[in-house]
């Protein structure tokens, strides 16, 4: 298996690891989280990616009738900080966030 | 001038009011920050505004005169002005790396372009070529556009405030604001589309005025208050009113 070099890939690998989830379903099961949480996967940070696993995942593997799901999430949002990952670049949504915030000043 | 007449022109004036105030200010902002898109929201405002004021110019003439004809070529043309800077706008702000965004952009400005220079208004039983109708239904993509895109932005600024992901604030609610604004905007323009389609093809009366003023004074409203929310608002920052 590749090492992930993004964090959306480097989730749904541990998720995969850890639970009957494949990859794609894995990905998938990430991706929503972020939807939910109002992020842009392809710009999600390392802090924004710990709080969704944290607050937001645990529900959604609960939905996916995934046991432990709580346990599974506090383990992978501790590995992050070590996660070699790209960092990304700033997505639309902080442009978006910096454009309102002048405009609406 | 009868009581509806005089009803439509204070709708028409707040409208006009609002869309120059929020435009100028913006303008200023954006000649401080040196940045494109208070640039063009400014002058999609200002343009709107300008537009607005033509049509109602257009209204006191005599129909047919060449007076009312530039007063109308005068609106079209500003109301193109507002319509692709709005366009620019939802491309720059929201989608610049995608390519349907670019093509939507371009493609729409050359369609939207062309409005100042068609046939006048139609009248029941005229033949009209279907380009008419191509620019005239153009005319609600891009406020549909800017309308669903600051939507979507702000239902994801409230998910991300919910989990301490963005500051707690009014924005979300000015952004709110501000996509009623488009959406109601492009609303005004469908409606009077559909009164003109109707006419050609039905011969259906509308209730055109009261109706576009009604919306018109929507606009106005959500405008002001996103860009001047009230100092209540202001005090409780966070609450959404």
């Amino acid at each position: 298996m590749s090492v992930p070099t993004d964090l959306v890939s480097w989730v749904a690998a541990g998720l995969e690891d850890r639970t009957s989830m494949n990859l794609a379903q894995s990905r998938g099961t990430v991706r929503l989280a972020l939807r939910q949480s109002g992020l842009d996967p392809r710009a999600v940070t390392v802090p924004e990616m710990e709080v969704v696993l944290r607050r937001v995942m645990p529900r959604e593997l609960e939905i996916r009738a995934i046991a432990d799901g709580d346990s599974i999430c506090r383990d992978l949002a501790s590995g992050l900080g070590a996660a070699n990952v790209d960092t990304p670049a700033p997505g639309r949504t902080s442009h978006a966030d910096s454009v309102f915030r002048r405009i609406f000043s | 001038m009868s009581s509806l007449q005089f009803v439509t022109l204070i709708a028409s004036v707040l409208h006009i009011g609002a869309c120059v105030v929020v435009g100028v200010r913006l303008l200023v902002l954006a000649r401080r920050t040196r940045e494109v898109p208070e640039f063009l929201m400014g002058t999609s405002f200002v343009a709107a505004g300008a537009a607005l004021f033509f049509f109602l110019v257009a209204l006191g003439r005599e129909p047919g005169s060449e007076a009312a004809a530039n007063a109308v070529f005068g609106a079209r043309a500003m109301l193109v002005v507002s319509l692709v800077t709005v366009l620019l706008l939802a491309w720059r702000v929201f989608r610049p790396d995608v390519l349907w965004a670019r093509i939507l952009v371009i493609g729409g400005s050359l369609v939207l372009v062309s409005y100042p220079f068609l046939d006048a208004t139609p009248a029941e039983g005229d033949v009209v070529h279907p380009v008419y109708w191509l620019v005239r239904f153009g005319q609600i993509v891009p406020y549909a556009w800017a309308a669903s895109e600051a939507y979507l932005y702000q239902r994801d600024l409230r998910r991300r405030q919910r989990l301490g992901l963005a500051p707690e604030g009014l924005l979300a609610t000015q952004v709110m604001l501000w996509s009623v604004g488009l959406g109601v905007s492009g609303l005004i323009y469908l409606w009077n589309t559909l009164a003109i389609w109707t006419r050609v093809h039905q011969g259906l009366a509308l209730p055109v005025t009261v109706v576009t003023s009604i919306l018109g004074l929507v606009v106005a409203v959500t405008l002001w208050l996103a860009f001047f929310p009230p100092a209540s608002w202001r005090g409780d920052e966070g609450a959404t009113p």
